[in-house]
């Protein structure tokens, strides 16, 4: 019996080690991957060179504080602006300027189409499909973070905002 | 009695489908410039077809390019499933800004298949009547000043496609930016049978 008993002790001993190692393992990654601020998934539409176009998203604020996006850059376009888009009436949609946007902490923010989106407006470059370019978001505590967004037609899964305003 | 509600029911319906009849493009043709500069008459140009309409402005970054992938997408299907003979319509009601060139680039950079897919402008009273006939409503709203004092402005639309069928009519609207592509592609099945 001690021999098994003593198995069974090292059998028990080696499992919540290797549990604790990969918490561990996952606390750093979080650390890595999902610490501050962030956008998950940038992409921009297609447009040419002279029209607007506009950047979506998803903001994650993994920090412990409230903040704001106040302003975005991009060197492609003349003016950047944060607008919204919203529904007038049954079916007319207009788009609007908007100051900021507040993003709580630890939540998420979409900026996604048929709502929120950075205006790329007047670009000196055509954005074509398949083309990756830099857009800088500037927030009032985490600063300014510099994403890459794909050019592409249309988002994919939840990103698409499938019900009326 | 009950032979009257079957007539009027025949006429609602008509011809095999569920589809009644919304309304159409008018008597008038309009002569209207496409992406390539070529002046057409519509709705002449869609007479004897099956057509999807969409109404937009090469400016506008978030409902316009939707309604446009939609139909994109119902074109796609339609090819996959070998259906010819369906049409596609963007109407522009920014006749300044978007002129032929420009609709053409709008076509080129979304990749749409000119071969059945037609963008059209042409002299901003023309437009105003054609979308009145149809109940499309596009007025300027808020604008943008660029450093060089170009004034930019954003409409506040009507976000609609419509379904057309080979006589004209309008079968059914869509909201154009939010559209179901199963439902528009089983309509315009439903037109063809």
């Amino acid at each position: 019996m001690k021999p098994l008993l003593a198995v069974i002790i090292l059998l028990i001993t080696f499992t919540a080690c290797k549990k604790e190692v990969e918490e561990v393992k996952q606390n750093e990654e979080k650390k890595v991957d999902h610490s501050g601020m962030m956008v998950h998934k940038p992409w921009i539409r297609p447009a040419s060179t002279g029209t607007n176009t506009a950047f979506f998203g998803t903001i994650m604020n993994h920090t412990d504080v409230n903040d704001t996006l106040l302003s975005a850059s991009f060197e492609g376009a003349e003016v950047v602006e944060i607008h919204e888009t919203y529904m007038k009436e049954e079916d007319m949609m207009g788009m609007r300027r908007i100051e900021f946007i507040a993003i709580e902490e630890n939540s998420a923010f979409k900026l996604k189409p048929r709502s929120f989106h950075i205006m790329l407006i007047k670009l000196k470059e055509d954005l074509a499909i398949g083309d990756k370019k830099s857009v800088t978001l500037n927030f009032k505590h985490s600063g300014e973070i510099k994403v890459e967004a794909e050019v592409k037609d249309m988002p994919g899964g939840d990103e698409m905002d499938h019900s009326h305003h | 009695m009950k032979n009257l509600v079957f007539v009027f029911l025949l006429a609602f319906f008509g011809c095999g489908n569920n589809l009644p009849i919304e309304g159409d493009f008018g008597t008038g043709q309009f002569d209207l410039l496409t992406q390539n500069g070529k002046m057409i008459e519509f709705p002449k140009l869609i007479e004897g077809k099956i057509s999807l309409v969409g109404y937009i402005f090469t400016n506008c970054p978030d409902i316009c390019p939707l309604t446009t992938n939609n139909m994109k997408m119902v074109q796609n299907r339609l090819k996959e499933e070998n259906i010819e003979g369906v049409e596609f319509v963007s109407i522009s009601f920014d006749s300044e800004v978007d002129r032929p060139g420009v609709l053409k680039k709008y076509a080129e950079l979304r990749d749409l298949d000119e071969s059945s897919w037609t963008l059209l402008t042409g002299e901003k009273e023309d437009i105003k009547k054609l979308i009145k006939e149809v109940s499309v409503v596009a007025v300027v709203g808020d604008s943008t000043v660029t450093p060089d004092n170009e004034k930019i402005y954003y409409y506040v639309h009507t976000d609609r496609i419509s379904l057309v069928d080979k006589k004209g009519n309008i079968r059914k609207s869509y909201i154009g930016s939010n559209a179901n592509i199963e439902e528009m592609v089983k309509d315009v099945k439903s037109l063809i049978n």
